[in-house]
């Protein structure tokens, strides 16, 4: 049997996410676990929200995996007077040959990494123009569609403090991030680690691990074998019932009252609406990524619950009570991992 | 892809011998769970049977019934839900070998055709860890550890053959009921035409005579528990053909519980043999079954079907209902009994003060007791001759004219020891034969 391409690329795989890793740690001192959510997100296609508070390396971590991977890379610093078009791009004026005319000028969302540094401190217009491009890799302006270059990934931050003249993202935009991760403050000794590390005469710096005419093409491929991960049918019903329990039973967006999993009082009380299902298939894609981590070509219950979190917790909204009640949608969602565990045969 | 499809009907293969032995498991942990509790129920039922009364065998044996479907139903219905298909079979595999849904995958990938440059890589890591789902690792048991359980309770349903019937308060002697059965054919002689017309059609060894003496009883009364009154009384009036149509037929359960007695105690051959030694004829069966065996039906000495008739006539009966009580030879270590119910009031002996006496066996015992009785009959039965052969034969009869038992006994009344044994007036067993030989017919 001949399984030596296929073989051989789930050991690429792990090979270059080991490497990713190994550049980012080798700038990022700590948070070992978010950056194996940005990457598990990076290789599924999807894009990252990070929230974390000021000087945690939101933007640093953005920076060094584009360097890493040798893809371009933008930034763009969200403000309130910051215009769709300032991102998107926009037609202006040019002259060419002695003859003016109208040509698109490509924003700075053509990239294939993004950092949106404090989304949330744009306007609600503004967080949109991000919407297409982050769901279908394409933006439209003056009635022209552009398609952006893949891979794209948007890696958006947002600052838990400071929320006067802030815009929470809408739900709509919320939905589009694939992962959720919290960037908290490092602890004792990675607090010593970076003060060390970052006072020096040089700064630690990332090695790109593709070059860069192929990069693009090496990141697509890997992203590829990923989708082509094998998920059996009773982790696909698994995954389905955890979304489905992540919806309060009065929902009346929830049309069907066969659930699998018997609904959770505190999803009862504490949830407005749900997961899309949108947080399935970032289940499923996660897990297909940490299934090749491991060496595996199939998803297990273990896949998809590692990533439940990140994938679910910015999809469930909440109401004011469990704002009142200083409730937070990662302690939802494990008691939903927690109930859901009864359907693992 | 040939290679995928030969590694696929590979893990295919071995997924299904394993689904064979786990089912193959299955049913049998299901077949003896729910014959071990079969088992533990007729242990119950038999020990219950044995032991307990009538009402009380009647409530375990229903419940026993119900428990029983209950039992049936769940061991059909546990076997089915561990019945596995092939899937099922990988997801259990899965687990048990930790391959982490492999198997499972590989199944659906048969079910579910998918495009999946990864799937060669799948079958063959679930190839590569073959040795972790070995059948011998999966199901290491060809036959489950519940066989234990099915023994342990077969066990137990032998040991109910060592559990003793319940002690009867008073036993009636068999004799009792000879005796007690001859007086009720006298009367049933005596009361009319219907009574011999169904003695007359009533043919021989029916399923009536072919009863044990307890199977004559009303339902959910035994002799075991009755009192020596009850039983007589119960005795007659079950005797009596009309009572006896009064009384409702046994229930099944009844029935049952009768049967169980005589299984496990073997009431019925005790009693058959003690009433051999009384009649000198083996038992009812064994003299219908086998005419070598009843020289009455060789010798064709039976009754005439005139003499009961004589008997009504003869004014007898009434004095039969009335309970006379005499005294009777015993035999062995048999005590004096005192005889309830019909008998003939007739007879002489060496004291014959107290015939009709109820009393009169212990005065008779006072005075020294009659060393021997002679019954003599005259009143309602026709004398009947004694066939050439026995008389020419010096046979008990002759002898007992002489000076009692002990005479000559032909070849078979020799090899009965109770008949060898027996002090019995001729003359009573040659009345007790005709009775006998008249309830066969």
């Amino acid at each position: 049997m001949s399984t030596d391409t296929p073989q051989r690329a789930v050991q690429e795989f792990q090979t270059v996410f080991q490497r990713l890793r190994d550049q980012l740690c080798h700038v990022i001192v700590g948070h070992r676990d978010v950056l194996d959510q940005i990457l598990v997100a990076f290789f599924a296609g999807g894009h990252v929200l990070i929230e974390g508070v000021p000087g945690t390396g939101k933007t640093l971590i953005v920076r060094t995996l584009g360097e890493a991977l040798n893809l371009s890379f933008n930034r763009i610093q969200f403000t309130v007077d910051l215009m769709p078009a300032d991102i998107t791009g926009t037609r202006m004026v040019m002259e060419e040959n002695g003859r003016r005319e109208f040509t698109f000028v490509r924003g700075p969302l053509f990239a294939h990494v993004l950092l949106a540094d404090e989304i949330n401190r744009a306007t609600p217009k503004t967080q949109s123009a991000l919407l297409e491009a982050m769901a279908e890799m394409q933006v439209t302006v003056a009635g022209t569609t552009y398609r952006l270059q893949a891979p794209f990934f948007v890696l958006a931050t947002l600052n838990p403090i400071e929320m006067e003249g802030t815009y929470p993202l809408p739900e709509a935009q919320l939905d589009r991030f694939f992962f959720k991760v919290v960037l908290g403050y490092p602890d004792h000794a990675d607090m010593q680690h970076i003060i060390g590390s970052t006072t020096g005469p040089t700064l630690p710096k990332a090695k790109p691990i593709f070059a860069r005419e192929e990069a693009a093409q090496r990141v697509e491929e890997l992203r590829a074998l990923v989708r082509e991960v094998l998920v059996a049918p009773h982790l696909e019903e698994y995954a389905a019932a955890i979304v489905r329990a992540t919806l309060p039973v009065d929902s009346k967006f929830a049309p069907s009252r066969t659930m699998p999993l018997l609904p959770d009082e505190h999803i009862n009380r504490y949830v407005s609406f749900g997961s899309s299902p949108r947080g399935g298939q970032a289940l499923l894609l996660g897990g297909k990524v940490q299934a090749l981590l491991d060496g595996r070509v199939n998803v297990t219950y273990d896949d998809i619950d590692r990533v439940a979190v990140p994938a679910l917790n910015h999809r469930l909204v909440l109401n004011f009570a469990a704002v009142a009640d200083g409730i937070e949608p990662r302690s939802l969602v494990e008691r939903v991992l927690h109930a859901a565990r009864r359907l693992r045969h | 892809m040939p290679a995928i499809t030969l590694g696929l009907a590979e893990v295919e293969e071995r997924l299904r011998a394993l689904r064979r032995r786990l089912n193959s498991a299955t049913a049998q942990h299901s077949i003896y769970l729910g014959a071990s509790s079969a088992s533990l129920l007729v242990a119950a039922v038999v020990v219950v049977g044995l032991r307990a009364s009538a009402p009380t065998f009647r409530l375990v044996a229903c419940g026993s019934a119900l428990l029983a479907m209950i039992i049936t139903a769940a061991s059909l219905g546990y076997a089915r839900r561990r019945w596995l298909d092939l899937q099922h079979t990988a997801h259990l595999v899965d687990t048990r070998a930790e391959l982490t849904d492999r198997l499972s995958t590989v199944v659906d990938l048969r079910l579910r055709p998918r495009p999946s440059r990864l799937a060669p890589v799948l079958v063959a890591q679930a190839l590569a860890l073959g040795t972790q789902w070995q059948a011998q690792r999966i199901a290491p048991r060809r036959i489950p550890r519940s066989i234990f359980l099915l023994v342990a309770s077969l066990l137990t349903l032998a040991a109910t053959a060592l559990v003793e019937r319940r002690t009867p308060p008073q036993v009636p002697s068999p004799t009792t009921a000879t005796v007690e059965q001859l007086a009720a054919l006298g009367s049933e002689a005596a009361s009319g035409t219907h009574h011999s017309s169904d003695a007359q059609t009533q043919p021989p060894g029916s399923a009536r005579d072919l009863q044990p003496p307890t199977a004559l009883l009303p339902p959910g009364d035994f002799p075991g528990r009755a009192t020596g009154s009850e039983t007589g009384r119960q005795q007659s009036r079950s005797l009596s053909p009309s009572s006896e149509r009064a009384e409702s037929r046994p229930s099944l359960t009844d029935r049952l519980q009768q049967t169980i007695q005589y299984a496990f105690q073997g009431d019925a051959p005790e009693q058959r043999a003690q009433l051999a030694s009384r009649s000198g004829i083996s038992s009812h069966h064994d003299v219908k079954s086998d005419p070598d065996r009843n020289p009455k039906a060789n010798r064709g000495d039976r009754p005439d079907d005139a003499a009961p008739k004589q008997a009504a006539s003869s004014g007898q009966r009434q004095e039969s209902k009335s309970g006379t009580r005499g005294t009777q030879p015993q035999t062995g270590s048999n005590p004096p009994q005192n005889l309830q119910g019909s008998s003939p009031a007739a007879g002489e002996g060496s004291n014959p003060h107290g015939l009709m006496d109820p009393n009169a066996s212990a005065a008779v015992a006072g005075q020294g007791g009659a060393k021997r009785f002679k019954l003599a009959i005259t009143s309602f039965l026709r004398p009947m001759p004694e066939p050439a052969g026995r008389t020419a034969g010096g046979g008990r009869a002759g002898a007992a004219e002489s000076g009692g038992s002990g005479g000559a006994l032909n070849e078979r009344q020799m090899a009965d020891d109770a008949v060898r044994k027996a002090e019995i007036p001729p003359e009573y067993e040659d009345l007790v034969r005709r009775v006998y030989s008249r309830a066969e017919r």
